[in-house]
């Protein structure tokens, strides 16, 4: 289903309806992704609040068996907390809003929000999810809150609230038709991912046979609040464009929407677009707004010229956290990160790519990790264009006979105020040129990096195997000179073969220094 | 000189090779211990180390040694190939066996333990460890008991020769004489191990020595008594000559005084082959003092001869574009750098022909003997 219609559909059904015919897309399909896409709506949930106060995360995420295909699942931050008036609708309201018009690279901008894992604990189980936050004011509020399915509002019920000193918001909430594994797409798979990405996160996961699994920070920096930038006329998209006229403007009139809600569209650029699309359209309520409309719009503004977005909003990891993360966690021999400067795709959407290649030491085989904004993307891999920029690199050029043989990670995590998704699943990136042109330029500044690792290597796997044929020589040698010396054979060989061991100790010790710091 | 001295003068030469390869060994070992390096210092005989002596006169070998070391593993087979030769050789030189460097190569063949690999796989490695082993050792294979096929070189004319034969049974050796002048149609043969160790020359009656390059005209100054009628020894190493035909007419011309004079083909080969008696070879620069005869002089032919003795044109043989080539490399090699040569040179290249010696038998069958040879020698007319 195309986002237009799927856009229609939400505004003419009941939203019990829209989420059950669109289940699939908002990733609550087989019963393993629905558990992986509840657990990232709370996770990039929490770690997206705690970028925004400033604060280093701390994630608490239990996970209980209640029966067959039936969980629970309990995620606690450190957070700032919700107000208890914002809460119901964070939970209780489906496309809420907030976070689908903000310029800034929110994880959260993969899913449709925690509220459809209130509708979807709702239709499995009819239970509501149970939210217990404080703001760090001495009191802390609690509630179950379910969605009016018929006029799309939250319910709240047994609301209380009382004094206690803590800090955080922690939500508990129970699901049938889900699944819990250590498979890729699962859960578990999502919650080491995203410890990988958010070096800065503390994340505790307690599974349902009582496994404690801790990923500790590697990183105390806390990630800089992303300053709010308003979407440029060259990056945005109908889609976009329809949310903003149907949930966020309070403009009256197309015009004043796009001048209030655009980055650099100023009357100029209004009357400009006026000659392109007409004076009616631009005079229409923004409620009124239809798809064709917005895409009229949208082809127009394509072809007009508009100041460069900014590009100071994209918050990378880093290369030097990438990398320490990927040694904390993976334990590889060798790392090469990059981490490239912010470039602009369609002409107007900044982002930037950086990737880490993780080499040897405790890895086994070969895994490709993707990320938006640090969000793991698990699904659709065969879809996506990092794969596409993985496959498409010459691997052979940097040491790497192939990649299916190798004992490699591919870290590579796309940032930008807008994702080009390939669909509305948010799993894949779309081809976009530019896009795929940095992913590969990413790659193959590594792969220059690794080239000189796995070089080292190939080169002392060779001395080393050759050497295993001077062991053999050896008794030949020493026989040989035994007889001209007219000595015994044995002590010649203790002689020759003490001389080799001192040899094969110094080959030793350089082997284990490739790679550990060989990138610095 | 008495039997008894001569068979001592082998002796000694065995105990000093023997000593010398313990020292050899020794070393190895020793720098094992001290330097945990285990190395040999092998002259360098490649190309870049070899160089034309001008004032001796001969193409030397240069200083340059090079680290042999085992726990480099692109030496190592190289390494033990030459150990397990030095073995050979200490065996041999102990035993008072004399062999050739096939035998050598098979007795240290052999699969080693625990590999699918060969010790050796082709006789030029064992060949080379033995080149090796000369020049670390200072002897040369012929004192260390190795001889190559050998069989090649000729000898006639008025001189006494000894050889001693050793007996690998323990037996004394046998001393085994020849007169130079009493020898049948394949003269006295050279032996493949010509050092004075193993062949004396005695007495010498002889003035001059000529070298003739090819094997059949070597039989025609021999049939016709040339040696008898111009008092001189002949000589041929047929063709390319081994070492130990150069050796013997390095020893005329040094240990009696001896002129040496070379007769070849007239043609860029032939020419080579001459300065393979006169300077020594590229291959075996480190042997070049000891075989080598830089006072050689070449008497024939050339181009100029053709003029000289007018040959008819049948006995041209049109030059190829490998002789051509050829030619050109001997320009530059500095020991043609004469100017009577580079006439020869010049004048066949304009020519476009070059001739064998047999194509003076074109006037009549004797005629190199008769006329050509002494009118060459009465004339004095030799090439540098």
């Amino acid at each position: 289903m195309a986002e237009k219609d799927m856009f229609r559909e939400f505004k003419e059904h009941s939203v019990a309806e829209f989420f059950k015919k669109n289940k699939q897309m908002l990733g609550f399909s087989s019963k393993i992704r629905s558990f992986t896409t509840a657990v990232h709506e709370f996770v990039s949930n929490s770690l997206d609040a705690c970028e925004e106060a400033g604060i280093l995360p701390e994630l608490y995420i239990e996970i209980q068996k209640l029966g067959d295909d039936h969980y629970l699942l309990k995620v606690r931050d450190n957070g700032p907390g919700i107000p208890p008036n914002i809460a119901p609708k964070v939970y209780g309201k489906l496309l809420a809003g907030t976070k689908f018009h903000r310029m800034i690279p929110t994880r959260g901008q993969q899913g449709i929000g925690a509220a459809g894992v209130t509708m979807f604990a709702q239709m499995t189980t009819g239970k509501p999810v149970h939210v217990k936050t404080s703001r760090g004011d001495g009191r802390i509020w609690e509630m179950d809150i379910m969605i009016d399915v018929k006029r799309n509002e939250p319910i709240v019920k047994n609301r209380k609230s009382y004094e206690g000193n803590w800090r955080g918001t922690e939500v508990v909430v129970e699901m049938k038709e889900v699944t819990y594994n250590h498979s890729k797409y699962s859960a578990y798979e999502y919650i080491r991912r995203t410890a990988i990405a958010n070096p800065h996160a503390q994340i505790t996961l307690i599974e349902p046979d009582g496994t404690r699994t801790v990923w500790y920070r590697t990183s105390f920096e806390v990630i800089r609040m992303a300053k709010e930038g308003k979407p440029h006329p060259l990056g945005i998209t109908v889609d976009d464009l329809m949310t903003i006229a149907h949930f966020v403007t309070k403009a009256r009139k197309v015009s004043s929407m796009l001048k209030n809600e655009l980055e650099a569209f100023g009357d100029k650029s209004a009357k400009e677009l006026e000659k392109l699309v007409g004076r009616e359209l631009l005079e229409k309520n923004p409620a009124d707004l239809q798809w064709h409309e917005a895409e009229k719009i949208v082809n127009a503004l394509k072809q007009m010229k508009f100041r460069a977005p900014s590009t100071d909003v994209l918050i990378s990891i880093g290369e030097e956290q990438i990398k320490k993360s990927l040694r904390a966690n993976l334990k590889p021999r060798y790392v090469a990160t990059v981490t490239r400067k912010p470039k602009v795709y369609s002409g107007g959407i900044p982002f930037l790519v950086e990737v880490g290649v993780a080499m040897d030491g405790d890895i086994k085989g070969f895994e490709l990790m993707r990320y938006a904004n640090r969000a793991p993307l698990l699904f659709e891999q065969g879809a996506c264009a990092i794969t596409q920029a993985v496959q498409s690199i010459d691997w052979k050029r940097y040491g790497v006979q192939s990649l299916n043989e190798a004992n490699i990670v591919i870290f590579v995590n796309i940032v930008s105020t807008h994702i080009p998704y390939v669909s509305a699943g948010k799993q894949a990136i779309a081809d976009v040129p530019e896009v795929v042109t940095e992913i590969r330029n990413a790659l193959m500044e590594a792969g220059r990096r690794i080239k000189e690792y796995t070089s080292k290597v190939s080169q002392m796997k060779e001395l080393m195997a050759k050497k295993r044929i001077l062991d053999h020589y050896l008794p030949e040698l020493s026989a040989a000179l035994a007889r001209i010396l007219e000595k015994d054979q044995k002590e010649i060989h203790a002689i020759l073969s003490s001389a080799l061991e001192e040899r094969y100790r110094k080959l030793k010790e350089l082997e284990a220094k490739i790679g550990a710091g060989a990138e610095e | 000189m008495s039997d008894d001295s001569l068979v001592s003068g082998l002796r000694e030469t065995d105990q000093a090779i023997l000593r010398r390869l313990r020292e050899w060994a020794e070393k190895i070992i020793q720098t094992a211990q001290t330097e945990k390096r285990v190395y040999m210092e092998v002259p360098v005989r490649t190309f870049s180390n070899v160089y034309y002596d001008e004032e001796k006169g001969i193409i030397q070998m240069g200083e340059r040694v090079a680290k042999r070391e085992f726990l480099n593993v692109g030496h190592a087979k190289k390494f033990l190939q030459t150990s397990l030769v030095a073995a050979s050789i200490k065996d041999l030189v102990a035993e008072g066996i004399t062999t050739s460097l096939r035998d050598v190569y098979y007795r240290i063949k052999h699969t080693i333990p625990g590999t699918k690999e060969n010790t050796v796989d082709d006789q030029r490695e064992s060949d080379k460890a033995i080149e090796d082993l000369e020049t670390m050792l200072g002897f040369v294979r012929e004192q260390m008991h190795v001889f190559s096929k050998g069989g090649k070189g000729k000898l006639a004319g008025p001189v006494q020769i000894e050889e001693i034969v050793p007996d690998p049974d323990g037996g004394k050796p046998r001393i085994v004489e020849t007169d130079g002048e009493d020898v049948g149609m394949g003269g006295w043969a050279i032996p493949p191990i010509a050092e004075p160790e193993r062949v004396k020359i005695k007495k010498v009656e002889a003035e001059f020595v000529l070298v003739v390059e090819k094997d059949a005209v070597w039989t025609r100054f021999h049939e016709d008594r040339f040696w008898d009628k111009h008092n001189c020894i002949i000589i041929t190493g047929s063709g390319q000559p081994d070492r130990a035909t150069r050796r013997i007419v390095h020893r005329l011309h040094y240990e009696h005084k001896l002129p040496v004079y070379v007769m070849t083909d007239a043609d860029p080969w032939g020419w080579y082959i001459y300065s393979v008696y006169k300077q020594g070879s590229i291959n075996l620069s480190y042997l070049s003092p000891t075989l080598a005869t830089p006072d050689s002089r070449f008497l024939g032919l050339t181009i100029s001869d053709y003029h000289d003795f007018n040959f008819g044109k049948e006995v041209k043989i049109k030059l190829t574009d490998q002789d051509r080539k050829r030619l050109k490399e001997m320009r530059r090699y500095p020991w043609f750098k004469h100017k009577a040569w580079h006439r020869e040179f010049d004048l066949m290249e304009k020519e476009g022909f070059k001739m064998e010696l047999e194509a003076t038998s074109s006037k009549y069958f004797r005629y190199i003997t008769k006329e050509y040879t002494p009118a060459k020698l009465e004339a004095k007319a030799f090439l540098p």
